[in-house]
């Protein structure tokens, strides 16, 4: 999905909850983390949109890339995300930063036995984290 | 659209449901205070007494000055969500085509399309704040069909889509995510002849005929006719 594109110029998809109405939260699977942004940019080039139908309306990448420089939040690199438990979720949890979580979450579970999530400073928190952290239960019981 | 499809042969009525009367104006109507789709509502006129034959095959009825009235009713009547379709029932049968052109609202004008309507097209253009629209339209939309349990054909058109634009090709991404098989395969480029041709009341095939718009127009009808999609099944 766009909005999970590294250098996406997309925050946050206004259609998401249209998959999640239609999908049973308890059961996530990986067209959940699809569909509400959870699968990382190498997942989505696996994408079955058309490359042509999109490189028949583009003319000018050398510009699209100029552009790309200016956009949205930097996107922290594999090296800077840390594999420490536990992890703080932020005050505001949405699908804007859940790809980060994300990255976070599956290095955290590669290193750790346990893994312990602080929600204390949560004030907020959306459908597509909620999705993660059951994603995340149901895989740690599947590596048990 | 409305126009090329018209072109091909097909009988084509547009009702502008917009208060705004946009339609109407870029089809060279201009007068204002002209009965329309309004009187038809209310009961006052008849479909055949205010249709307008504005192009070989195509029709248009007009907003009409009490179109805006009828969208702030507040009259707890029972049936003021069907008073379009009651008013389509009465007339238009020897047509093959009938677009209603919706006002971006989501108020009684829309209901009442939305009771009317079979199939819904929606027009996008390749930015963050159509898809937030068209999140908003689709709650709306998501209520009518559990309430009237019917489900709509949906069809999208990508309008003034701006191929240099990384964000363009995104939402094209984002909107095939969510709506596959639902979007007409040919897009609608943003050019300076579709912003210039409404103040000449022409479309874009009588405005600038054999421009790169005019030809997506026309292949725009044909893949509405035939139900050509991007990912054709």
């Amino acid at each position: 999905m766009a909005n999970n594109e590294e250098n996406s110029l997309i925050g946050y998809d206004p259609l998401a909850w249209m998959e999640q109405e239609q999908t049973d939260v308890t059961e996530p699977s990986d067209d959940i983390l699809a569909a509400t942004g959870l699968m990382t940019s190498q997942d989505n080039e696996d994408s079955d949109i058309d490359p042509e139908l999109v490189a028949e309306n583009s003319s000018e990448p050398d510009e699209e890339a100029a552009m790309i420089d200016d956009t949205t939040e930097q996107q922290q690199t594999e090296d800077e995300i840390s594999a420490e438990s536990p992890v703080l979720l932020e005050p505001l949890q949405n699908i804007q930063n859940v790809g980060r979580l994300h990255q976070r979450l599956k290095k955290v579970l590669a290193a750790n036995d346990l893994i312990e999530i602080n929600a204390s400073e949560v004030n907020s928190i959306d459908t597509t984290t909620l999705q993660l952290l059951v994603a995340l239960k149901k895989r740690r019981e599947q590596i048990r | 659209m409305c126009h090329a499809i018209a072109e091909t042969g097909k009988k084509v009525t547009v009702i502008d449901l917009d208060p705004q009367g946009h339609l109407a104006v870029s089809l060279g109507i201009r007068d204002a205070s002209q009965d329309g789709i309004d009187a038809v509502m209310l009961g006052e006129k008849t479909l055949e007494q205010v249709v307008l034959p504005v192009r070989s095959n195509l029709q248009l009825i007009v907003s009409g000055p009490k179109l805006m009235q009828i969208e702030q009713l507040n009259s707890s009547s029972p049936h003021r969500g069907d008073m379009l379709k009651t008013a389509l029932a009465s007339g238009l049968s020897q047509q093959d085509y009938i677009f209603i052109d919706c006002p971006p609202s989501s108020g009684l004008l829309v209901v009442n399309a939305l009771f009317a309507a079979d199939e819904l097209l929606i027009p996008m253009t390749s930015d963050f704040m159509a898809l937030q629209g068209l999140s908003h339209l689709m709650g709306t939309v998501k209520k009518f069909e559990k309430s009237l349990t019917k489900q709509f054909k949906l069809w999208l058109v990508i309008s003034r889509y701006t191929p240099n634009r990384k964000i363009s090709k995104q939402v094209l991404k984002l909107l095939l995510h969510h709506f596959p098989n639902t979007i007409l395969a040919t897009v609608i480029k943003e050019t300076n002849v579709l912003a210039e041709c409404p103040s000449f009341g022409k479309t874009v095939l009588e405005y600038s005929p054999g421009s790169r718009s005019a030809l997506d127009f026309q292949k725009l009808a044909t893949d509405f006719i035939e139900g050509k999609v991007m990912y054709g099944k």
